[in-house]
């Protein structure tokens, strides 16, 4: 009988390992988000990240120019709703142009499925308040 | 393969974290063997901070400053002449004439009978003032079977009964044991609260008896000097009798709040740098992680905006996990969680409270540096920070919301310190545990505060900016639980900022100012956003209810007889009751109970408040010890359970400091017992649960008032009856006018006493002017009062949050008694839309962009003193 348990108890050790390797993997990684508002400086913005079910936003760190370098804000109820959506704006007088690393949201990807992230543009404007044209688009960090 | 992979790594997980503890323990073997006291730390500079004061030194210090008081007590002389004049006066004129601090405890004094207002005639020529006030106190203790004595500390003559003078001292100086000062009789004086009970030359320490509740001397400015203390006479609270209207910034009513406890410079000495701490299972005392707070705080209005910066450091050569439970006020709105490393701030975002925890556990496992914060109770909560490296610092900022009390023309910032050690039933685990340093993880509750041992000393400090725009001019403004600085701006701005000499996180930091004008006009401050528009009110009562007298009283006293009420606090409790049983009427009924770990009272119901019964009660309340545990329920249970009298309003007092961890339980048998009564409770310490007692008294329809320890609970117990002396606006009733109103808190406008006022919190849409009419009956008679109100005034941004925070305290009221099971998703949602702290709710950030070398470290838990006045060998543990 005691050896069968030890037979038991060696078997649970050896499936153990299988019903892990099963289980979700989670990663956390960076995404930098720029901007790119060519002639025009950069005051405000606030742009839509997309993403499927198995991104979570984990923490988000400000930009690279000095007058974006605080975290932006996000929109709290539209994050219950899996939508993230980030803005910030600058009243200083020294402004980005061109592209610009203004934000670096901290994600979590498991892997039940293939992870998918778009950003999204809502608008940006310039230091009279009025809208620009911009490009936005990600980089994976390291 | 996969297997022989993982079964490697297992193998060689366990082996490394052998190895690792091996080291660790070889590295604190090797630490300094210094006594603890004679440490030194590096702070981040990496300048050595010296241990800021030997105990010698001190003790020479004391001795040098109590030496010069007892000289100039005996060699100065004068020739007091008094006739028929009260005993305060007497005092008050010696302090003045000799330019010696004198500090008599009213409380200890007046329960033994010896008056304020006794009147004494003392006639002496040429006389000491040492012989003076040996005749004084022999005078006023004869036939009162007591005896006043007096004790010299840090260079002031406290007075007090024999038996009570504070215990720091190693003996009294009067009466009189020897000859002279400097010898026998006027031996150094020991302090005993701030880890100096050993190593002085000289005389011992006398033993510290369990129960021993130690103070220091603190209120040595309160009666005599320039900065008098309130009493009948003069206080802010006095003012408030002669006023009709009484305003709060919240709908809590609060009767009287702590004023005393003021520092003295001398209290500089002992801003000790010295960290003392364990890791668990290390045997090596080592600093902590927690190396500093900073507080900014801005109020605008009555409404408080307040940054806690928390710095973590690393000082260990491992890896570790801190965790920190710290206080914050009870109605803080928590909306802004931001972690910093270096120079990168990263934003903590808002999560249901498991799925940050989740993803904190996940980043901690993988070496991400990451922090979560959590709430446990609406005024405690835990911060952890994951996986910072050896000699790493992170900051963490938390901002919140909060509306300030308004107490007749003074508004009052509180920010509590630390939080007090719970009591929690036997078999609770969802309590708050209260365990020594050195034996962590041994309470059994799901939250636990490590405190330090009364002889050690937290190298964590803090320090608080306080910049007030009060919109109107400030007449006057104090702090006497700290030692402030303090700069005046403008007549309606003040910059106070607490002392370098004062940075001790061991009580609540209470500042008060009062602006121009005898009452406030009624004003509704908005707020507009995506989520919608918002309002907040205060209501007052009608002026003419002050006019009318009370009708009987039925009055049940409580008192919480339990060890972390033992020594002064119980006293405090005492004196407050003695004065309300001899304030009762012989039309009113009264009983009393105590309660610890069991429960007995006076009888079996309310008795007629003859002099004989009053006589009887006085003399079992004054045989009642503390000790055992907190068995509030069976208080509570025993106090509302009598058939009530309908001829009387049934006022139940609490008398508690409320450290118990399972309030929710108690809030829900006061909500399905409470009927009739109304629910009044007395906080008694200086860093009571006051998120329990004022939970008490909105559920009960009454108020709270808070004793600290140096208080005279004789004016708060005055305060109490002249509040309860006049009927209530009953049976209000709110016309909006053309206002669309929705989703006002509190849900039912609670009955408005003359003093009591109420803040509205709600939504609103609707024209910009408008006139709203409120209705009610006093007594047989009906009332209206009319409000104008422009919503176009005074635009808020907090006021969205703070009626967010409103309407989660009242879902988390009602899930109290209500076990409808949508209320947790209902109260999640709300703190998740507006960005808010809850029990459901918590803020996780991890920074993804480093992650550190191999898997979590130990963790470490941040220590805390226990509160000022609490006795950590009655309560910590036990």
């Amino acid at each position: 009988m005691k050896y069968f348990y030890i037979f038991l108890i060696l078997c649970g050790l050896c499936i153990s390992p299988l019903l892990a390797d099963k289980s979700e993997t989670i990663k956390f990684i960076p995404l930098h988000v720029y901007i790119d508002s060519g002639s025009q400086p950069l005051a405000a913005y606030q742009f839509e990240l997309n993403a499927s079910d198995n991104v979570k936003i984990v923490g988000i760190e400000g930009g690279q120019h000095p007058s974006f370098n605080s975290p932006p804000y996000y929109d709290t109820k539209a994050i219950m709703n899996q939508r993230i959506i980030i803005a910030d704006y600058s009243t200083n007088q020294d402004l980005p142009t061109g592209k610009s690393r203004i934000a670096t949201l901290h994600l979590q990807v498991s892997d039940t499925q293939t992870p998918y992230f778009e950003t999204q543009l809502t608008i940006a404007g310039n230091e009279n308040g009025q809208p620009i044209d911009g490009i936005i688009s990600t980089e994976r960090g390291e | 393969m996969n297997h022989i992979g993982l079964i490697n790594k297992t193998f060689m997980g366990t082996t490394v974290a052998l190895l690792y503890m091996l080291i660790l323990l070889l590295t604190s073997c090797s630490h300094n063997p210094t006594p603890p006291h004679k440490r030194t730390i590096t702070k981040k500079n990496s300048e050595p901070i010296k241990n800021t004061i030997s105990q010698e030194e001190l003790q020479k210090h004391i001795q040098e400053l109590d030496n010069k008081t007892r000289y100039k007590l005996v060699t100065q002389k004068w020739s007091p002449d008094f006739h028929e004049t009260k005993l305060e006066e007497i005092l008050n004129q010696m302090q003045s004439e000799s330019n010696i601090n004198l500090n008599a405890l009213w409380g200890s004094l007046e329960f033994a009978g010896i008056l304020k207002e006794e009147l004494v005639t003392l006639k002496l020529n040429d006389v000491s003032y040492e012989t003076t006030l040996n005749t004084l106190l022999q005078k006023v203790s004869v036939g009162k079977g007591i005896m006043a004595a007096y004790t010299i500390h840090r260079g002031i003559v406290t007075i007090a009964i024999d038996s009570e003078l504070p215990t720091y001292a190693t003996e009294k100086d009067y009466p009189p044991r020897g000859e002279g000062f400097g010898g026998g009789g006027g031996g150094p004086i020991i302090e005993q609260k701030d880890n100096i009970e050993k190593g002085l030359s000289g005389n011992k320490p006398r033993k510290k008896k369990l129960g021993d509740i130690p103070i220091t001397g603190r209120n040595n400015l309160s009666l005599f000097g320039l900065t008098k203390r309130p009493s009948a006479s003069s206080s802010p609270n006095d003012n408030f009798l002669k006023n009709i209207l009484h305003i709060s910034a919240d709908e809590i009513w609060v009767i009287t709040r702590p004023t005393s406890n003021q520092l003295t410079p001398l209290d500089d000495n002992l801003k000790c740098g010295t960290i003392l701490a364990t890791i668990p299972k290390i045997t090596e005392e080592i600093p902590l992680p927690l190396k500093h707070t900073n507080v900014n705080a801005q109020v605008s209005g009555y409404i408080g905006s307040v940054n806690v910066q928390q710095q973590f450091h690393n000082p260990y050569n491992v890896k570790i996990e801190a965790k920190y439970v710290f206080p914050l006020p009870q109605n803080a709105a928590v909306n802004e969680f931001i972690m910093t490393i270096g120079d990168r701030k990263i934003r903590g975002i808002i999560r249901e409270k498991e799925e940050a925890e989740k993803i904190y556990k996940e980043a901690k496992i993988q070496g991400y540096t990451a922090s979560l914060l959590t709430q446990q109770r609406p005024n405690i909560f835990t911060q952890k920070v994951a996986n910072i490296e050896p000699n790493k610092d992170i900051d963490i900022d938390i901002k919140y919301f909060n509306t300030l009390a308004y107490n007749d023309g003074w508004y009052e910032f509180v920010f509590p310190m630390v939080v007090g050690p719970r009591y929690n039933p036997p078999n609770s685990t969802n309590g708050i545990g209260a365990v020594s340093q050195d034996q962590q993880a041994g309470s059994g509750q799901t939250t636990e505060v490590a405190y330090l041992k009364p002889n050690q000393r937290s190298g964590h400090d803090i320090s608080l900016t306080l910049n007030i725009d009060a919109g109107v001019k400030i007449e006057a403004s104090k702090c006497h639980s700290h030692v402030i600085e303090k700069e005046v701006i403008s007549d309606k701005q003040i910059l106070v900022k607490l002392s370098p000499n004062d940075t001790i996180p061991n009580k609540d930091f209470i500042f008060r100012y009062k602006v121009a004008g005898d009452k406030l006009k009624p004003s509704i401050i908005t707020h507009n956003n995506d989520t919608g528009n918002y309002f907040t009110m205060m209501l007052y009562p009608p002026e003419n209810l002050s006019s009318l007298k009370r009708a009987p009283v039925e009055m049940i006293f409580v008192l919480d007889c339990s060890g972390s009420m033992n020594g002064f606090p119980l006293q405090k409790s005492k004196e407050a009751i003695t004065r309300a049983l001899k304030k009762l009427q012989p039309q009113d009924t009264f009983q009393v109970i105590r309660f610890s770990s069991d429960t007995s009272q006076l009888g079996n119901k309310p008795v007629i408040a003859t002099k004989e019964n009053i006589d009887h009660a006085l003399e079992f309340v004054n045989n009642l010890h503390g000790s055992g545990g907190t068995h509030m329920i069976e208080g509570i249970k025993a106090a509302l359970d009598f058939e009530h009298d309908a001829s009387r309003m049934r006022i139940v007092t609490f008398m508690t400091d409320g450290y118990i961890g399972n309030e929710v339980e108690i809030l829900g048998e006061i909500h399905k017992r409470l009927g009739e009564a109304k629910i009044f409770s007395f906080g008694i310490g200086d860093s009571v649960n006051r998120y329990l007692l004022d939970r008490m008294a909105k559920l009960g329809k009454g108020a709270v008032a808070y004793i600290g320890l140096n208080e005279n609970a004789i004016d708060t117990v005055d305060l109490f009856y002249d509040r309860i002396s006049h009927p209530a606006l009953t049976n209000i009733n709110i016309d909006w006018g053309n206002l669309k109103v929705t989703d006002v808190y509190p849900r039912q406008v609670p009955d408005l006493f003359v003093g009591r006022p109420v803040i509205l919190t709600g939504r609103i849409n609707g024209k910009i002017d408008e006139t709203i009419k409120i209705s009610g009956n006093v007594g047989p008679l009906d009332h209206e009062i009319l409000l104008d109100v422009d919503l176009n005034n005074n635009s808020h941004k907090a006021v969205s949050s703070i009626w967010a925070r409103k309407k989660i305290e009242d879902l988390s009221n009602q899930a109290t008694y209500d076990k409808n099971n949508t209320l947790p998703e209902e109260i999640k949602n709300v703190a998740l839309s507006h960005g808010l702290m809850s029990n459901y709710t918590a803020f996780i950030a991890v920074d993804s962009l480093t992650k550190t070398a191999g898997t979590q470290g130990i963790t470490v838990n941040v220590p805390v003193p226990v509160p000022s006045g609490v006795n950590y060998e009655t309560t910590v543990n036990n």
